[in-house]
């Protein structure tokens, strides 16, 4: 800098140190008049009035050098940061906000307006004329549309790796809310902005767009929230409410009034009222009602699936060990149903889980409603079509795994296999170890109800190693499945690994019963007793066929069987075999028998040890067995196309 | 008076007692009390027009009577209230006739007498304050301005015909107490009509400005806020006012004589103004740093103005002058003090009002730089400046401090910085005129500056 400008900006700040602001002002006054072309003292001038507390004379000094300096590209940085300022909810208190305020409207809009056409960085153009309409609304329909072209341009040119595009916020937030809140801006009326005339005329279409792109905003937004991937309060205020206000404000302006004002459409509603008025409201023949249900339908699905997703899928933490809430089982292992007929569907939750089943239920059946209705006719299907294209919903993870149990719900199972196969596809490496399970486990669930026993027997197997291999699980005597007693087809099941491997036991063996014939392969039938252990309590019928079968064998050949054996009352069953002594037993292991002891002696031995076994052995047990028993040799591999 | 009672604005301290102790002196000055002698006076009758009526409708009536030889006995018989309104109205009325000036002198003779109370049997201080009441609602009620100038002119101008010095020094006597009321009430008209009359007649200025000191700040200081809000009425009267007291205190004068022009029987060339008045006059430039440099209200050409007008200058009358050569002396003040021992815990109080004024001066040049649209109009001329430099290096001189290696020699430089930041402003402004060569020659005659070097080098750049 100039030694002279130096010298003189020293005595001013020695003013300052003395506490002479007085003498501080006149010096720098002084120095912005020597130096009237820099800019820089203007600004420090400007700082110091600020810095003295002298409102009125910083307003002034302000004033005057958005008067002088309208080329200075430092004086539209700085209006920027007025802008901002004037856009926060809390801005910082040493700021000029306060001094801007101060100026003449005039001014404020004329430096605001100038600022914006002066600034070529497309974020900055679009944050000042958003504080000019905030600041003035009555600019908006002035402003508004271009702010809409800049931030449309601006969000184009973001990365698609960028999680929360900026541009889009801005526009979504803020710039169309206030573009439909201004009463210049109307729909389809032949009057065009005119001289004299504000009013601006825009065409139905161009309001749809913007729901569609706010209704895209807030939905990819959520689920980014979920993810605990940003921290933004726009999203944790309830998007879905203010979609819904945005809704309102277009049904305002394009003139729908069986949705204006209609409160069983509100998002306060419980997802199945909402269905029903969205119902009601489309038997009416209109263009413009049918627009409007295609929207209401839009919002409602994505919102109800998603709140579905949230509370049946989401997983709980963020940690290795984390589960999905719940999985989606299609039929109850205990029953003999396993060919499921679509009448037979229930939707049914354990009573003692914590989520409120109604709510669940009510998503589930919403959304599938709205699915439904927007695959009711050409017109409707083909815009949806488009969304779901435009916005790439393919490979949203969320709503292929909603879809998956939405058809599966439907005993769509065709449909629901194609969505897992393509999760499971598409995510290998990066699926959440519990989740994967679940998407197999449900694969598996949808694969047996369409007739591949054996694969579905394999898959599910494979997965319950899988489980044993990354838990230590903890067998405990009563720890039973609670099966419900209504014949329920559709429920869901807390994925821990504590619920999961009973169930999955219970699964095998209703699979493996089912394939028992009456000369059974002795390998499945000793599975059979070994896995009949860990159900004990629900599987009494089967344990009684089981050991009819062996009682019907002459021999019966399982060596080292006996090692898997714990249950006390299995156990003294088979001593009555051996006892009664027409079923030749090969149970012990060939390595540990003793030629000096009888077999009887030895296999009492043996028992008495396993007898002892603790808990954590017995758990261990499992794992053992299924890894060495081979149950399914091969694995049948289907692939399933969506449709 | 208007209303029932006495106007509660009004301050005793207009109404002269004749002799004895004051007993309201321990009152509120607005707050009636059972030892004021003043008697409630009548109030107007419902039936008389008000003064805002146009003068014909009563002066058709009373004209002749008023023209009449004896106009003083029809006179006594009426009213007071319409005495002063009758009279007020014929002088109105013959103003703006230019065929015979017979009758307008006699008016003026009437008024004077039963008016103004400077010729013939001196008025009691009640009538009087009731005819310079009755006088402002008059002329407040003229709508056109050059009819109000042109009446007021005629009443008070006092440069237009008093042969006798004790009348025009009566006069001014009654014009500083109209004008006082005036600050009091307030009545914005009659302020304004005294800003044209400040700004033509320098000494009768200074008398009011005197005066109204007298009135708000020594005899009941704690009745100054009318005074001290009185920009909010009248800016053009507050700059006047401003103008008169930097010249009636000029802090130093280095020419003898004009130190005792100002000061009889006193010798001293230092003639500070009173902490209370440079209190008042910096709050007066925080809120309307402009009066700096507002200009003396344009008298028409077209005034049959009775009085002959000074002669038109080329610089604008406006306090600059007076407020740079304060802001410039002020910082020797400290010297001063130390040099008379005279020190007190108010001075530094007073340094800070004088440098408020100071950048609130520079602020306002430089706010009028950028707002005014018309350029090259002056308001401070080469010889100003030069006669603020003498007086600068004579004060310097008198405390001792021209010398450098001097006690206070530093202070001499914050004065040189000061009027160079001074000259900055108005020369960036366009309010001083001076060329490259007269302003070396007045920096010549101080000690060399860094900030006037610059100031110099700057413009010698702008100059070329």
């Amino acid at each position: 800098m100039d030694p002279t400008i130096m010298n003189i900006l020293d005595k001013c700040d020695r003013c300052l140190y003395k506490g002479d602001r007085n003498g501080a002002k006149s010096w720098i006054l002084t120095a912005s008049t020597l130096f009237a072309g820099n800019f820089t003292i203007q600004l420090k001038t400007l700082f110091l009035y600020k810095s003295c507390d002298d409102l009125i004379g910083a307003r002034k000094y302000l004033e005057y050098i958005i008067r002088e300096f309208p080329e200075e590209p430092e004086l539209w940085e700085f209006l920027e940061g007025i802008a901002l300022t004037l856009l926060s909810q809390d801005p910082p208190k040493d700021t000029f906000r306060d001094v801007f305020l101060q100026l003449p409207v005039e001014t404020q809009k004329q430096a605001l307006r100038e600022a914006a056409n002066k600034v070529e960085d497309l974020m900055s153009k679009s944050q000042i004329l958003l504080a000019l309409m905030t600041l003035f609304p009555e600019t908006t329909s002035m402003y508004g549309l271009e702010a809409l072209d800049i931030l449309a341009k601006g969000a184009s040119t973001v990365n698609t790796d960028v999680l929360i595009n900026p541009f889009k916020k801005i526009l979504v937030c803020d710039i169309i809310p206030k573009l439909l809140a201004c009463n210049d801006i109307i729909v389809d009326k032949p009057i065009i902005r005119a001289e004299q005339q504000q009013n601006i005329s825009l065409k139905t279409g161009h309001f749809c767009q913007w729901l569609e792109l706010s209704t895209n905003f807030y939905t990819i937004g959520t689920e980014i929230l979920f993810r605990k991937e940003i921290d933004d309060a726009i999203f944790a205020e309830n998007g879905w409410s203010k979609l819904y206000e945005l809704l309102c404000l277009i049904a305002k302006k394009c003139q729908w009034p069986e949705i204006v004002g209609n409160i069983n459409l509100s998002t306060k509603q419980q997802p199945m009222v909402r269905w029903q008025a969205l119902e009601e409201i489309s038997n009416k023949k209109s263009l413009q009602v049918a627009i409007g249900s295609f929207y209401i339908a839009v919002l409602l699905f994505f919102q109800t699936a998603w709140e579905y997703y949230e509370n049946v899928l989401r997983i709980a933490g963020d940690s290795t060990n984390s589960y999905p809430a719940f999985l989606v089982i299609i039929a109850h292992p205990h029953t003999d149903q396993l060919n499921l007929k679509p009448e037979t569907m229930e939707f049914d939750l354990n009573q003692s889980f914590e989520v409120q089943e109604a709510r669940i239920r009510e998503c589930l059946m919403a959304a599938s409603k709205c699915w439904q209705f927007l695959h009711s006719s050409e017109t409707y299907k083909s815009e949806f079509q488009r969304i779901i294209q435009q916005w790439g919903i393919e490979e949203w993870h969320w709503i292929n795994l909603f879809l998956a149990d939405m058809h599966t719900y439907h005993l769509n199972f065709t449909e629901a296999l194609g969505r897992l196969q393509y999760e499971e596809s598409r995510n290998k490496d990066n699926l959440n170890k519990a989740l994967a399970w679940r998407i197999e486990i449900q694969r598996n669930l949808c694969l047996l109800q369409r007739g591949g026993i054996d694969a579905a027997g394999f898959g599910i197997t494979k997965v319950l190693k899988d489980i044993l291999n990354h838990c230590n699980y903890q067998y405990c005597p009563p720890a039973v499945y609670k099966a419900s007693n209504r014949k329920t087809t559709f429920s869901l099941l807390r994925t821990r690994s504590e619920d999961l491997i009973p169930y999955m036991v219970h699964l095998t063996i209703a699979i493996i019963d089912s394939k028992l014939v009456n000369v059974p392969n002795q390998t499945i039938l000793g599975g059979l007793i070994v896995l009949i252990q860990y159900a004990w309590h629900n599987q009494q019928q089967t344990f009684t066929k089981v050991i009819d079968l062996v009682r019907s064998m002459e021999q019966f050949n399982y060596p080292n069987l006996i090692k898997y054996l714990f249950n006390v009352d299995l156990l003294e069953e088979l001593m009555c075999i051996i006892n009664e002594g027409k079923v030749k037993l090969n149970i012990l292991p060939k390595s540990t028998r003793q030629k000096t002891k009888s077999i009887k002696d030895e296999l009492r031995n043996a028992i008495e040890k396993q007898i002892s076994l603790s808990q954590s052995e017995v758990g261990l047990i499992l794992g053992t067995f299924l890894k060495e028993a081979e149950l399914y040799a091969a694995k049948t591999t289907i692939k399933y196309e969506m449709n | 008076m208007r209303g029932s009672y006495r106007d509660p604005r009004v301050p005793h301290h207009l109404l002269s007692k004749p002799g004895g102790d004051i007993p309201w002196q321990n009152h509120h000055p607005f707050q009636p009390t059972r030892h004021n002698y003043i008697h409630v006076p009548q109030p107007r009758h419902p039936l008389l027009p008000l003064p805002t009526t146009s003068p014909r409708d009563i002066g058709d009536v009373s004209l002749p009577n008023l023209l009449h030889k004896d106009a003083k006995g029809y006179l006594m018989n009426l009213p007071p209230q319409n005495r002063c309104r009758a009279v007020l109205t014929a002088i109105n009325l013959f103003l703006f006739k230019h065929d015979s000036r017979d009758p307008i002198e006699k008016l003026l003779s009437l008024a004077d007498e039963f008016l103004l109370g400077i010729k013939g049997d001196k008025l009691s201080s009640c009538v009087e304050l009731l005819n310079l009441d009755e006088i402002a609602t008059f002329l407040a009620g003229l709508s056109s301005l050059e009819n109000r100038l042109t009446l007021f002119d005629a009443l008070f101008s006092c440069a237009r015909r008093d042969p006798n010095q004790s009348v025009a020094q009566s006069r001014e006597v009654v014009l500083c107490r109209l004008v006082s009321l005036a600050v009091c009430a307030p009545y914005p008209s009659i302020l304004e009509l005294s800003a044209y009359i400040m700004q033509d007649q320098s000494d009768t200025a200074k008398s009011i400005a005197r005066s109204l000191y007298h009135d708000y700040f020594q005899l009941l200081p704690s009745a100054s806020k009318p005074l001290e809000v009185v920009y909010q009425h009248s800016t053009s009267f507050a700059a006047q006012l401003l103008i008169a007291y930097t010249k009636l205190y000029p802090i130093f004068q280095a020419n003898i004589h004009s130190a005792m022009s100002m000061s009889p029987g006193c010798l001293s060339p230092i003639n500070q103004p009173p902490m209370p008045l440079i209190s008042m006059i910096a709050t007066w430039m925080n809120k309307r740093p402009d009066l700096c440099h507002i200009r003396a209200p344009h008298i028409p050409e077209s005034l049959p103005l009775l009085h002959q007008r000074s002669s038109v200058t080329q610089i604008q009358n406006t306090p600059l002058t007076g407020i740079i050569a304060w802001t410039t002396l002020a910082p020797l003040l400290q010297g001063l003090r130390t040099s008379t021992h005279n020190t007190s815990g108010t001075e530094s109080d007073e340094l800070d009002f004088y440098s408020q004024i100071h950048v609130n001066m520079l602020s306002a040049v430089h706010q009028y730089k950028s707002n005014s649209v018309t350029k090259g109009i002056q308001c401070i001329s080469s010889e100003d400046l030069s006669t603020v430099v003498a007086n600068l290096i004579g004060l310097a001189g008198f405390v001792g401090i021209a010398q450098p290696g001097s006690e206070h020699f530093t202070l001499l430089h914050d004065s040189i910085d000061r009027i160079a930041q001074s000259i900055q402003m108005c020369l960036f402004a366009d309010l001083l005129h001076l060329s490259r060569d007269h302003l070396a020659s007045i920096a010549a005659t101080l000690p060399r500056n860094s900030l006037l070097d610059i100031v110099i080098e700057h413009h010698t750049h702008n100059w070329n």
